[in-house]
């Protein structure tokens, strides 16, 4: 089996805990990173290392982390984005859960890097038990010197909190996680300004997906060169790709970037569910075109999934068999977008609920002609139109589905039914 | 640095920080908009204003757009049509398409856009949402089947009021505005979300269904309630007055709800003379009761002499109003009985006249508040006395600028009362001139000190910041961190309430102003703008035409007999007078009577007739009984008000008046500038019915002068003022008025030195702590307590369903008092009887009664003469 960054220490009794990881040579990179590395060598490192965002948009981490103006009086914030709220995504958990000073180290070389002294784990709210894990880590971290007031004698001090959602999905968007965490109600801000320039408290800020920070100890404890190795030219190092929907074995599965979808879900997560055929793929989160079996060759990276026109996006790997009816995947993804719309601008408030009504109408049999030119039509009155990218997430279940099983739909609204409603009787419960 | 954009085909130079919709207007570009207001943040979030920008694969909304050097926008793409064609669709899908029923049609930017840019026909086939109906308070209906999401006026409540009180509540497409934990909208600038509001979603209570819109004519007039002089628009229907909005181009955008609001009367008003006979009224023509009241003057003041007679004046009337009156009674009468100070109507020394003189001509100006890094507000409440003076101040504080108050009620909103150090007047007044004798001190100290500057330094050490904390009560450090304050603001402003207007400390709290401002200057602390919120209507002009005792006065003057014509400005040339020194002469204190002394005259019999105009003594004057007594024994007493209050009822002679919202005439604004209004139609025309009055007396004792109209007295007044405002009243109105003076007077050395009655002044130590009336008792003009005349708002909460007094939270749980006990105020004069609302916004130790309840009677408990009025508290059935 391949290297592994971030689901090394995972299967260990007490991985949680601080004195499994320090056995496992944890912190020796922020040590290594304190003790011999200036901070723009760690970002140069990064920077090197071709690491790309985790949670969803693949923008280069050391790149974004250049952005933070240097001469900007007052303080700078690192934010760890530990919302994982998309649906089908649940790779960040296992690292908050499972091995939650592997993230702190990441944060802690990272805000070293960035010379940030105050950082926040905005962590999801119904991740209790990580939320209860990563405080418990910190204090530990901090007792034995890795956190805190002038760690390991550098002079460099980091503050860390951990700070819980209140249930929204949209806080998971940049600059919503932000006003959340001001203390105000999650709304997406204009942009720009960009974070980097002005966040949290109108002070420059990063903010990294769980995912991206864990695998900076491992770019600065073996370089930038060899973490480069690992994975395609364009989308370097490993991934965790979180296998759900109708295969034998969902999980989480840590694989080198650019890994084929075939083996994934043949070799990793046990193939289809029963021997059922493969119908639809979405390959990075609900909000990421579907593909078909056609494209089980694909490679899984930022690159070849474009080219596909798809997403990796956050790498949750969404698995559908030929009993799923495509108007109800479109269907339910778009109530669940519906209902986590923010409500501040007007194409996602109040076209998300005509997707809906639009959708249910085809599912039950009450459509009328026209209604899934409607449906495209509404669809691209939100699609580009909206104050952030909920928008442009919300209507792809709809477009990509309509676009690659226009004859389900065409179905649908001849026999004035679902088509698929029989054959799940005996094959367990739909893909969610 | 200015670079060029193209918008569509046209090429435009613009400044850096432009936004592309600010760019396109400067072309003459039109792109719709509705959550961009100009006054607000931005917003970006209606998404109707999206436009292309080459080089940009998305729509960009143009209102929070910058534009960069070269940027080419286009505004009527077929992508930019089909963007606001959909994002219109959308809007409308949950939005009733109901126009012809609802009150914003024709006023409506949802309509009108949907009407220009709109699909045309629905395609939305299921069922609307709808949102469950809740009232908001007195003036504002909401409708959130309406809503359109814009959050106007929720960046309103958190922008510009600084009160919070409008929030989004729910998310998704379930999101309604609402008021939060479900209250009225109760600050004092809620209607101006209703002019926000660009849909119907938020409408006037007061306007709503009355008329359609297209149908109003509209007039530019100025707000006459209060001293800021907001810019209306008058919106009139058959030449009544339906709605006021505010006006492009004065102070503020915004308007308060008193000003927007207030013109609504409950018709309860008198509208025909009457004469007393043997305590019967009996209705008299007009003519015949004029003819009376003129003859009666002239028959008294030529048999007693002209000290026999006089008037008292209130602030709601004109410039020419108060001009007229001066002339007759003090030119062509020759009475030295005039004021407009009816609370107190304390004689005025020639020292404190001069006091209160130098601080109008140093009246800083209320745009100058937004530019202060540090404000102190004194025994004030501007939001609630002076709103749109408390905006200004919001908007300093919303900028950074550091607060300080003194005073016993906490400063509201919430924001401006940090470094609130609570006392009662009486120690605000003692605090503030330790304080200014401290400051000048150490600037007779300072190395550039003049060598005459020394006397300033006297008194200080007596007057030590250690002495005033000792009388006080308040701890030594809130005083100096006080002083530090009012010494390190580069641009000070100080801010003086109403309330100390006609307080016996008046005179003490300006010149400790004054001494402020010289002390500042003399140790270069840098600029401090002083700015007395004075009092209600157009007292400035009451005040600037002197229209009370010890007033530096401008008049045609020099005709009347029984006068001394030597003392007057002589003379007939009122030009020549205007232009030269000796037309302003000082009415020694001694020869003009305040209306404290008028009544002491008129009990003692020496002043025999009286024309009341537009006040009303009995409920207002501090000794109630004192003034029903005088005013019994006046032999021929003339009421002039517009509606039948209480002094009124025991008047010889009734005679209607309009209000100020009916008359054409010019008033001031606190801070000096001179405006028109514009008066709605009403039964009796244009003219004031008061210069009718005057100028029979006019004509029966032939003085000079007529005084028919407005308009002649007010190219009169303009002229002999100096006042440069154009001949045309209807074009003052038009215009946003005309700056009289600008901040003409210097801080001066000589305001650093202790003036002889603050060295005489007693300071009164604290009371004992148990003595047997404990509380202090506190008068203040409340909005609340403003809108009982108004029947319409009675079912609301605004208006307090029965009289109430306020008492701390920690009184009140001394003693053991809960909210809504009834509880009985004495004081050794009198007692009434009130519910008690007990507030942690009020200083333990005294009881606030608020001016204008329904029936409690105020000036019960107080007397004319003391400075503070003591009172004690007890539970009814305690």
């Amino acid at each position: 089996m391949a290297e592994k960054i971030l689901l090394n220490n995972i299967d260990r009794p007490g991985s949680e805990r601080i004195d499994t990881y320090l056995s496992q040579g944890g912190y020796a990179a922020l040590k290594k990173a304190l003790e011999t590395m200036k901070p723009e060598e760690v970002t140069k490192a990064v920077k090197a290392s071709g690491l790309r965002g985790r949670g969803g948009a693949g923008f280069p981490t050391g790149l974004k982390w250049s952005f933070v103006p240097k001469a900007v009086p007052g303080p700078r914030y690192l934010c760890c984005n530990a919302d994982e709220g998309e649906p089908g995504t649940f790779k960040d958990r296992v690292i908050i859960e499972k091995d939650p000073h592997l993230l702190l180290e990441g944060i802690a070389i990272s805000c070293y890097a960035l010379s940030v002294e105050k950082a926040y784990i905005y962590i999801r709210g119904e991740f209790v038990v990580g939320a209860e894990k990563l405080t418990a880590a910190i204090s530990e971290a901090e007792s034995k010197g890795y956190l805190g007031r002038n760690i390991l004698g550098s002079g460099f001090s980091l503050d860390l909190h951990v700070h819980r959602g209140a249930g929204s999905y949209i806080c998971g968007e940049e600059t919503a996680l932000l006003e959340s965490l001001e203390g105000k109600r999650g709304h997406p801000r204009l942009k720009p300004p960009f974070p980097a320039s002005v966040g949290l408290y109108g002070q420059p800020t990063v903010i990294n997906n769980v995912e991206t920070l864990a695998n900076v100890p491992a770019i600065v404890a073996r370089g930038a060169e060899w973490f480069a190795s690992l994975g395609t030219k364009g989308s370097t190092g490993t991934k965790l790709f979180a296998v759900s929907g109708h295969v034998e074995k969902p999980g989480v599965y840590e694989l080198p970037l650019g890994v084929s979808l075939r083996e994934l879900l043949f070799e990793h997560a046990g193939g289809m569910r029963q021997g059922r055929k493969l119908k639809a793929v979405m390959p990075g989160g609900s909000s990421t075109p579907v593909i078909t079996s056609e494209h089980l060759d694909v490679a899984l990276d930022f690159d070849s999934l474009a080219a596909a026109g798809t997403m990796l996006g956050s790498g949750a790997v969404i698995v559908m068999d030929d009993t799923t009816c495509m108007v109800e995947v479109a269907l339910r993804l778009t109530r669940f977008y519906k209902h986590e719309s923010c409500g501040q601008c007007t194409p996602c408030r109040e076209g998300l609920g005509w997707l809906e009504q639009l959708l249910e109408g085809l599912e039950s049999g009450k459509a009328g002609p026209g209604d899934i030119e409607l449906l495209l039509e509404v669809s691209s009155s939100i699609s580009g139109k909206t104050l952030c990218p909920m928008g442009d997430a919300a209507v792809v279940p709809v477009e990509s589905t309509v676009s690659r099983f226009r004859e389900e739909y065409e179905l649908h609204l001849r026999e004035k039914r679902c088509p698929l409603a029989g054959s799940r009787a005996g094959v367990g419960q739909g893909p969610h | 640095m200015a670079f060029n954009v193209r918008i569509d085909d046209k090429e435009t130079s613009v400044e850096l920080g432009t936004t592309v919709l600010q760019a396109a207007s400067e072309v003459g570009i039109y792109i719709p908009h509705l959550c961009y207001h100009r006054e607000l943040s931005l917003q970006g979030s209606c998404r109707v204003c999206l436009v292309e920008v080459e080089g940009t694969p998305k729509l960009q909304p143009a209102c929070s757009t910058l534009v960069c050097a070269g940027m080419k926008v286009k505004t009527d793409t077929p992508a930019v049509r089909e963007a606001r064609r959909g994002v219109l669709e959308l809007m409308t899908i949950n939005h009733p398409l109901d126009c012809p029923v609802c009150d914003k049609g024709g006023e409506c930017k949802l309509q009108d856009y949907v009407f220009a840019y709109g699909r045309g026909k629905g395609r939305f086939a299921f069922p609307k949402r709808t949102f469950s109906k809740e009232d908001i308070g007195p003036f504002v209906v909401r409708d959130m089947n309406r809503c359109i999401h814009c959050t106007r006026c929720v960046r309103f409540a958190s922008e510009v009021t600084l009160t919070h009180d409008v929030g989004a509540f729910d998310r998704g497409r379930e999101t309604s505005i609402g008021t939060y934990l479900g209250k009225e909208l109760r600050n004092p600038f809620s209607g101006n979300v209703t002019q926000l509001c660009p849909v119907g979603a938020l409408t006037d209570r007061v306007f709503r269904f009355k008329a359609r819109v297209w149908e109003l004519e509209s007039i530019p007039s100025v707000c006459p309630l209060c001293p800021v002089g907001c810019l209306t628009e008058l919106e009139l229907d058959s030449g009544r007055i339906v709605r006021i909005k505010s006006r492009k181009g004065g102070l503020s955008p915004w308007i308060c709800d008193l000003g927007r609001f207030g013109h609504v009367r409950d018709g309860s008003r008198r509208r025909k003379p009457f004469l007393r006979e043997e305590s019967r009224e009996v209705d008299v023509p007009w003519d015949v009761a004029l003819d009376m009241v003129a003859g009666r003057f002239r028959v008294i003041s030529k048999d007693s002499g002209p000290a026999s007679v006089g008037v008292l004046c209130s602030t709601s009337l004109t410039n020419e109003e108060f001009f007229a009156v001066n002339y007759v009674f003090r030119n062509v009468l020759g009475s030295p009985n005039v004021d407009f100070r009816v609370r107190t109507g304390a004689a005025v020394s020639a020292e404190e006249a001069e006091v209160m003189s130098t601080a109008r001509t140093v009246q800083g100006r209320i745009s100058q508040l937004a530019g202060c890094d540090s404000i102190h507000l004194f025994c004030c409440d501007p939001c609630e006395e002076t709103p749109v003076v408390g905006l200004h101040v919001c908007r300093a504080a919303d900028s950074g600028a550091r607060l300080t108050s003194v005073g016993p009620r906490r400063v509201t909103p919430r924001p401006l009362s940090r470094g609130w150090i609570p006392a009662t007047p009486v120690h605000a007044a003692m605090l503030l001139a330790f304080v200014s004798t401290e400051l000048a001190a150490r600037a007779a100290r300072s190395e550039n000190a003049q060598p005459g500057s020394a006397a300033a330094a006297e008194g200080a050490g007596q007057l030590s910041l250690h002495r005033a904390s000792q009388l006080t009560g308040i701890k030594l450090e809130e005083l100096s961190s006080l002083l530090e304050e009012l010494l390190s603001a580069k641009r000070l402003g100080l801010v003086v309430g109403a309330e100390v207007f006609e307080s016996p400390h008046v005179y003490l709290v300006l010149s400790s102003m004054l001494r402020i401002c010289a002390a500042r200057a003399a140790l270069g602390a840098g600029e401090t703008v002083l700015l007395s919120l004075l009092g209600e209507g157009n007292v400035r002009g009451a005040l600037d035409l002197g229209v009370f005792p010890g007033a530096l006065i401008t008049s045609p003057g020099g005709e009347a007999g029984g006068g001394d014509d030597a003392e007057r400005a002589s003379g007939s040339d009122a030009s020549s007078r205007a232009s030269g020194g000796e037309s302003s002469r000082t009415q020694e204190g001694t020869a003009c009577r305040s209306f404290s002394q008028m009544l002491e005259a008129a009990s003692a019999g020496k002043l025999r007739a009286l024309l009341i105009v537009g006040s009303d003594p009995i409920a207002e004057y501090a000794d109630r009984e004192a003034a029903k007594e005088a005013l019994r024994k006046v032999e021929f007493l003339v009421v002039q008000s517009e509606t039948l209050n209480a002094t009124a009822a025991v008047a010889d002679v009734y005679l209607p008046l309009q209000s100020v919202f009916e008359k054409e005439g010019t008033v001031l604004s606190l801070d000096g500038r001179l405006c028109g209004l514009s008066p709605q139609e009403s039964e009796y025309g244009k003219r004031s019915l008061l210069f009718d009055v005057l100028e029979s007396i006019r004509r029966t004792m032939r003085g000079k002068l007529s005084v028919k109209g407005a308009a002649s007295v007010f190219r009169e007044a303009n002229r002999l003022h100096g006042w440069g405002a154009p001949e045309d009243m209807k074009a003052l109105a038009a215009g946003s008025g005309v700056e009289l003076t600008g901040n003409a007077a210097e801080p001066s050395e000589a305001w650093m030195a202790l003036r002889d009655f603050e060295k005489k002044m007693r300071f009164e130590e604290r009371a004992p702590e148990r003595s047997e009336y404990p509380y202090v008792l506190i008068c203040g003009a409340l909005r609340v307590s403003s809108w009982g005349w108004v029947r319409e708002f009675s079912e609301h909460e605004l208006v307090p369903k029965e009289d109430f007094a306020e008492i701390s939270a920690s009184d009140a749980a001394e003693f053991e008092i809960r909210e809504g006990d009834l509880v009985e105020i004495e004081s050794p004069r009198g007692s009434v009887e009130v519910r008690a609302v007990a507030t942690e916004s009020l200083m333990p130790g005294v009881v606030f009664l608020p001016r204008g309840l329904a029936r409690t009677r105020l000036n019960c408990l107080t007397s004319g003469g003391e400075a503070v009025t003591r009172v004690r508290v007890r539970k009814k059935g305690a």
